[in-house]
């Protein structure tokens, strides 16, 4: 028994001493949480890892496919059930892509939230105040443009300013109102207008990427004057106007924020579009309006008819295409509108930056001359020009016209019911009514 | 008993030629030799001598060996009559009386529960022994069926394991599950375990094979393979402590044997067709029945929602020059042509199969030496599973105490293969099954035709055009050294490896939807993984008999094992044309690698007390180590215990006659998983593949991003079983029952926590849940006919199964579509669904229950319903032999579990899904007037009738009886066969999945899996397990 007892306290202590070093693996391609956000490589690798999964995720196909085939001018070729529950305004808060659209956003708020809180702690001094500023302002910009998309969605969200540390601090917390949301996001913006630099950098965002979002959101907020102020700082920068004739804005100075892809990144927006595996197709009403040279002129090459008569939408030639966020043919639109809307409006002013939207597209100018005929010329013009990306949706339910132009009775399906599965893992949650 | 004598007289009278012959040497004996026997000992069914067998005069240490025709002889001083004893390794031991000087002496096959030995963690055991509910299965039985992997060929053959096929494709995966499932979100697959090595299950596949997977264990020769152990309850797994709760599969490879008289050599020879039963292919509309459904449904929508401006003037299927709004008509119904794809997609696909093996061995040598070579055509073309084997098993005595161990399994499999699931650029199946039937396959022009949103079946067929293929090699072996380092005592020391280089690669050129415009020409993606297992073992196994009635066996040891993946991928887009296909010719080229890495420590030790044969009590305790888990929970102690009661061996039992042998066994014990977590899975991390460019010139640039919350304390999910089991032989073991009761409740499971999407996070792994699993299991084997040249024996099996979500802090719904949920009280495997009712007489429309009466159809009107797992399950063979002529026939069953027909649900859309999908003929029976009585609503795109995905009128009852198997051998005699130089010749006919009865419509019951962990249960058509036929020979010189 001797050699057995020697055996074994030999065999154990070797193996005990040993063990735990054995069972400590580093994970070799993954950084673990500890040391993430500390100098300015990790500062800047951050931001971009919030700006990947704005690209990626929050204007990725689900929010795509949702909004425009709400809108009404475009139809899935796929013909899903979900998608019949699109366009009939009739989805279940247990359709799968609304779990997709809901997760998508916080996502990219938890990230920007990282950005937010450890950027301005950096002692590092290769990072200096004007790039610590610009990040954190970026930072702010990208969680102001969820925010929002997320309230113009869903209506009733939660509100996170800081990033997730762990998940019970998430539960139980009371949603906020569109409103409020708005209110938060156009807070952000404030921020990010202070923080930010001047310069004009278009597929990141800088201090007139944020006042131009910020003038669309006032336009939600119906504060019609401050949109015309912001909306007039953007385009008093000549490196923001319209050129003609129409192209896509991709780098040009039509283009305010656009977002970035890569082939190891792509465009998910490219295959709902392109043509052999397309997923979507302008309907024949909006494509008879674009191919109309009095309507869409220039446009006309947002849908192309093949020659198996299918509509084949041209926005992103590839799928590493930039896809539009915000483009100056908006900011022209938003100021029209606004001048029209304010407490004392410019008629005149309203249908000149019209004019500029259908001139350099090609197209005669307007003759409306009402207040009534220069909003339905607002709405048709920002119908055609912004056939192919997510806007009539939104401006129908804005304007209060969903019902007149898309037979869409009920306002409580105005917005989209809160996920059912982010009842199920927060109870706390409350539906939105009518779901 | 009469039978015996009559017997023993037929085989006198047989045997008596020999004897006349053998009478003239008698004369010339020495006086010293009172008697000369001459003799042979045969086979008693096939007749067949048994080299090797031990003959002993009864009371002296006289004995000789049976040589290879079977003949023995005595020459001893013993007078006549006196008693043989002859046994021989797998037949029962006989006395036989020797009257004269020839004698023929027939043996018998042992009933197998007998004196068996019996694979254990880390050892054997004699079956007598066994305190723990372990299943044996001979992998003779079953090795002959045509499936590539071993794991399929047991199903309907193991009591209490659930095994099903998930497709009639070749090497992919199949579903094992041990006593239920107890797991959530960690794998349920058990473990399995090749001569001592703990090896890979996991299928290395990555490229997107449309949620099928390959089987990793495909990979190994089922010929190869000896016998297959599945280890069941907790004194059996805990010695596998972190790994075993979802079971044990133990395989135990051939080996040659000492002392062998002479080397074998075996030869078996196969060849199969496999077809798709005709009667069970899906049934789809023609082109016209196609047409006439979507011009109903677009009627009809438009008339319940005129605003979608669908009237009869603008249907889709009008008059060919009826142009409104720029487009044309499709032509009326009547005009509609009908296209057959599924004709094209399948094909009566060939199976060939070559083993070699030679099996010897010397007094200190013994070797196994195999060759495999299988190749398997999938009826969905072009699928098709080659696999080439060699084997190389040796053992040498080195010295009188050490003995040298090498077990070596070389495997080269070849897959080509095909994709499954929907989308639109997946599915060789889909690509058939869910193009409608009314577009053609070419245009005018002569070109590929892609109407629907799927590819062109030709293209797919074409490997030129289509080529999706992976190449692995896999080695399977260990080596040890045991020491005797004094009597009782051993000392053993080995290492293993599993060693897995899987290739993938993927090519579709210009004429693909992948491959052709607008993307660039031709794409080609090739991944290499790697998987090495290392497993380091030491073992003291130590064995004594205390003075007569106490045996002590004790067994101590240590076992550290890495797993080490690593995956290169590269890709290419943009061929300058279709010539190229290597991706230096790409004009886009991508490429990526990762690493991963996970350890465990193990120490381990068991105890086994033996009180005179009659009681035995086993305890046993492992401890394990896992880098996987949290800081606070590194470490898990498993725990077990047992005892078995050896009634039979009792007083008062020895007089009963008719109880032949009782035994009674009961186990507690404690056992883990971790299977199928990410090696990471505690750790906060954050992830670097999230690169953006600073500005439009500077092209992307690294970032970085939150992945993963931190969870420091995840530990193993435990699972406690309780299991009390009888083992009873009646009539002298003619019937012989095995009935095991168990209860195995699972804590701390492991789940994927629905956490709030606001979290940033998708899901997180904690260990939140209690799941219970309770169930009996039942198996009988019985010898209803036994003569000398006819048996009849039946071996039946069921078992019951009964799972439990017995905590769970939220429910869970798993996949997008959330078809499934689980909810603490009801049982995993539940679907939840809106219960269609009826469809009302009057309107047409679908009426479902309103569960909370407001009214309206909303997410809380879902309930639970049906469940994917069986309620019974098991099989029952029958086996006939009469001289060499043997019949085998299998049934396998199982009842009481649904399936939801995803591909109904896709294909009978009442018309909505127009030019994208296919329809069924099913859809035929919707409703079209008052008063049509029928399930298949009005069809409209409009309202509920078919816009809810989650419809109990897609849940169908997929209970089955499938006559598996139907063998028929037939041993030429060896008179006839030894003039060639051949010991034994067999030949065999097979028939396989010749019969189902099942009420499901789908193409298969058992189609409803997936290689992803919860979505099974979902029928997205898969191809269904084929009719086969095979003829195969066996020959052994």
């Amino acid at each position: 028994m001797k050699l057995n007892q020697l055996l074994s306290i030999l065999l154990f202590s070797v193996f005990l001493t040993s063990c735990e070093k054995y069972l400590d693996v580093e994970p070799f391609d993954t950084v673990s949480d500890e040391n993430t956000i500390f100098d300015k490589a990790s500062a800047e690798t951050a931001v971009r890892g919030a700006y990947r999964s704005l690209a990626s995720s929050n204007y990725g196909s689900a929010f795509q496919g949702a909004v425009l085939q709400s809108g009404g001018d475009i139809r899935s070729l796929n013909n899903a059930q979900s998608d019949l529950n699109v366009i009939n305004y009739d989805l279940r808060s247990d359709i799968g892509f609304l779990s997709t659209l809901w997760s998508n956003f916080y996502n990219t708020i938890n990230r920007a939230n990282h950005v937010i809180e450890k950027v301005p702690q950096i002692e590092d001094v290769k990072l200096n105040s004007g790039l610590k500023n610009q990040l954190i302002g970026e930072a702010y910009v990208i969680r102001a443009l969820s925010y929002f998309d997320l309230a113009r969605l869903f209506g009733n969200v939660q509100v996170f300013l800081t990033p997730t540390k762990i998940v019970s601090d998430r539960l139980g917390v009371k949603q906020k109102t569109q409103a409020q949301v708005f209110d938060q996001v156009v807070a952000d913006l404030d921020t990010a207008i202070s923080l930010l630099p001047d310069d004009v950098v278009r597929n990141r965002s800088r201090r007139s990427t944020a006042l131009a979002l910020r003038s669309r959101v006032y336009l939600y907020q119906q504060k019609y004057a401050e949109a015309e102020a912001d909306a007039n700082t953007v385009l008093s920068n000549q490196q923001y106007r319209l050129m003609k004739p129409f192209a896509l804005a991709a780098g040009t100075p039509e283009s305010i924020l656009e977002l970035a892809y890569s082939v190891d990144a792509v465009n998910a927006g490219y295959a709902l579009w392109n043509t052999s595996n397309r997923a979507l197709e302008p309907k024949a009403s909006v494509h008879n309006l674009l191919n109309d040279a009095e309507v869409g002129g220039g446009r006309k090459l947002l849908s192309v008819a093949n020659n198996a008569g299918q509509f084949i939408g041209g926005i992103f030639p590839t799928n590493t295409a930039s896809n539009y966020v915000i483009r100056t043919a908006e900011l022209y639109l938003i100021r029209a509108e606004a001048r029209v809307q304010k407490a004392e409006p410019d008629f005149e002013g309203a249908i000149s930056d019209v004019n500029a939207v259908r001139a350099r597209a090609g197209v005669a100018n307007s003759s409306a001359s009402t207040k009534q005929d220069i909003l339905v010329s607002i709405e048709n013009e920002r119908r055609v020009e912004f056939a192919l990306e997510p806007f009539r949706w939104f401006d129908l339910v804005r304007t209060g016209r969903a019902a007149a132009m898309l037979n869409a009775t009920n306002p409580q399906k105005y917005i989209f019911p809160i996920p059912a599965s982010e009842i199920i893992a927060d109870p706390s949650l409350v539906q939105n009514p009518g779901y | 008993m009469k039978k015996y004598i009559i017997n023993s007289f037929l085989i006198l009278l047989l045997a008596a030629p020999s004897i006349a012959h053998a009478q003239s040497p008698q004369k010339e004996n020495p006086p010293h030799i009172n008697s000369i026997l001459t003799g042979k000992v045969v086979d008693g069914k096939t007749q067949l001598p048994l080299e090797g067998a031990v003959v002993k005069i009864k009371g002296t240490t006289h004995e000789v060996l049976v040589d290879n025709k079977g003949d023995f002889n005595f020459k001893t001083g013993q007078i006549y009559p006196y008693t043989l004893v002859v046994s021989y390794v797998g037949y029962e031991t006989v006395e036989v009386t020797a009257n004269e000087n020839s004698i023929r002496i027939a043996l018998s096959t042992q009933p197998k529960q007998l004196d068996e030995v019996v694979m254990v963690g880390y050892g054997s055991q004699n079956r007598k022994s066994v305190v723990g509910a372990i299943t044996k299965v001979n992998a003779q039985e079953t090795k002959h069926f045509p499936v590539a992997s071993f794991d399929a060929q047991l199903q309907g053959k193991a009591a209490g394991v659930q095994i099903n096929t998930f497709s009639g494709t070749p090497g992919e995966s199949v579903r094992v599950q041990v006593r239920g499932t107890a797991s959530i979100n960690a794998s349920n697959d058990p473990l399995y375990v090749i001569d001592g090595v703990l090896v890979n299950n996991n299928s290395l596949a990555t490229i997107d094979l449309g949620s099928k997977k390959t089987s990793p264990l495909a990979d190994i020769n089922p010929a190869d393979i000896e016998s297959i152990e599945v280890l069941k309850d907790a004194s059996a797994i805990a010695i596998y402590g972190s790994r075993g709760s979802n079971g044990v599969i133990l395989v135990t490879t051939k080996r040659g044997e000492y002392n062998s008289p002479r080397t074998k050599y075996n030869l078996d020879i196969s060849q199969g067709w496999q077809k798709a039963d005709p009667g069970r292919l899906w049934k789809l509309t023609t082109g016209a029945e196609h047409a006439t459904i979507v011009n109903e449904q677009w009627v009809n929508s438009g008339l319940d929602r005129p605003s979608l401006n669908q009237t009869y003037a603008n249907r889709p299927f009008r008059p060919v020059n009826e142009v409104i709004n720029g487009v044309a008509g499709r032509g009326n119904p009547g005009e509609q042509q009908t296209y057959d794809r599924l004709d094209r997609v399948f094909r009566t696909a060939q199976i060939k199969n070559y083993d070699f093996n030679v099996l010897g061995g010397s007094e200190k040598v013994r070797y196994n030496i195999g060759a495999g070579y299988s190749n398997q055509e999938g009826i969905l073309q072009p699928a098709r599973f080659e696999r080439a084997s060699a084997k190389f098993n040796f053992d040498a005595k080195l010295s009188s105490r050490i003995v040298f161990s090498s077990s070596n399994g070389i495997y080269r499999s070849f897959r080509q293969q095909v994709r499954g699931g929907a989308g639109q650029q997946a599915g060789h199946l889909l690509a058939a099954l869910h193009h409608p039937t009314y577009l053609p396959l070419y245009n005018a022009d002569g070109t590929a035709a892609r109407g629907s949103i799927y590819e062109n079946i030709d293209n797919l067929t074409n490997t030129d055009i289509t080529n999706i293929s992976t190449k692995s090699l896999r080695y399977i072996g260990s080596q040890y050294i045991e020491v005797d380092l004094m009597p009782g005592l051993k000392f053993k020391s080995s290492v293993g490896l599993d060693y897995n280089n899987y290739n993938e690669s993927e090519f579709f050129n210009d004429q693909t939807i992948i491959g052709g415009a607008p993307n660039p020409p031709g794409y080609r993606n090739d991944v290499l993984t790697t998987l090495s297992v290392f497993q380091a073992d030491q073992l003291l196994s130590y064995n004594k008999k205390l003075n007569g009635n106490h045996t002590i066996t004790a067994l101590l040891g240590n076992s550290l094992q890495s797993t080490n993946v690593s995956i290169t991928s590269a890709k290419g887009q943009g061929f300058p044309n279709n010539s190229f296909k290597q991706i230096a010719a790409a004009s886009v080229r991508t490429s990526s690698q990762n690493q991963s890495k996970s350890t465990i420590a193990s120490f381990f030790g068991r105890i086994n007390y033996n009180l005179s044969n009659k009681y035995f009590f086993e305890a046993s305790l492992r401890a394990d180590g896992s880098s996987k888990f949290g800081a606070n929970n590194k470490w898990g102690y498993f725990p077990a215990a047992g005892f078995s009661w050896r009634a039979k061996q009792e007083d008062f039992l020895q007089d009963v006659k008719w109880v032949s042998d009782l035994k009674i066994r009961g186990s507690v014990g404690l056992a883990g998983n971790q299977n199928g977590i990410n090696d990471y899975a505690s750790r906060g991390l954050w992830t670097g593949n999230v690169q953006y460019p600073d500005n439009l010139t500077s092209g992307p640039r690294a970032g970085i991003a939150p992945w993963q919350l931190e969870n420091p304390d995840l530990k193993w999910e435990r699972t406690t079983t309780y299991n009390l089991g009888l083992d009873l032989g009646l009539s002298n073991n003619a019937i012989f029952i095995n009935l095991d009761a168990y209860y195995k409740n699972t804590k701390d499971a492991l789940l994927f926590l629905p956490v709030p999407g606001s979290t940033g996070y998708g899901s997180t792994l904690s260990n939140a849940g209690e799941v219970s699993n309770k169930g009996i299991e039942l198996g009988i084997s019985t010898t209803n006919i036994k003569s000398q040249a006819f048996e009849w024996t039946t071996s039946f099996n069921i078992s019951r199964n009964v799972n439990r979500a017995e905590k769970l802090l939220t429910p869970i719904t798993f996949e997008a579509r959330e078809y499934r949920r689980t909810e603490e009280g009801a049982a995993l495997g539940s679907y939840w669904l809106y219960k269609q009712l009826s469809v009302d007489p009057q309107t047409g429309n679908a009426i479902f229950d309103d569960l909370n009466k407001d009214g309206k159809l909303t997410q809380a009107d879902r309930q639970l319903m049906g469940n994917l797992l069986p309620d019974y399950f098991g099989g029952l063979t029958n086996d006939v032999t009469y001289k060499g002529v043997e019949l085998n026939v299998l049934f396998t069953y199982q009842f009481g579990n649904e399936v939801f027909n995803f591909n109904k649900y896709i294909l009978e859309g009442g018309g909505t899904r127009d030019a994208s999908r296919s329809i069924l003929a099913s859809q035929l029976d919707r409703w079209q007037k008052p008063g049509d009585l029928t399930n298949t609503p009005r069809v409209t795109s409009v309202g509920n009738n078919y816009n809810i995905e989650q419809n109990s009128r897609y849940l169908e009852d997929a209970s089955f009886v499938r006559l598996k198997a139907v063998t028929l051998g037939y041993t030429l005699p060896a008179t006839l066969t030894a003039r060639a130089g051949i010991k034994k010749l067999s030949l065999y006919v097979q028939g396989t999945n010749l019969l189902i009865a099942t009420k499901y419509t789908g193409a298969d019951p058992e189609s409803s899996g997936s290689a992803t962990q919860n979505l099974d249960g979902l029928d997205t058509a898969t191809p269904p397990q084929p009719i086969g036929l095979q003829v195969g020979a066996r020959v052994s010189f």
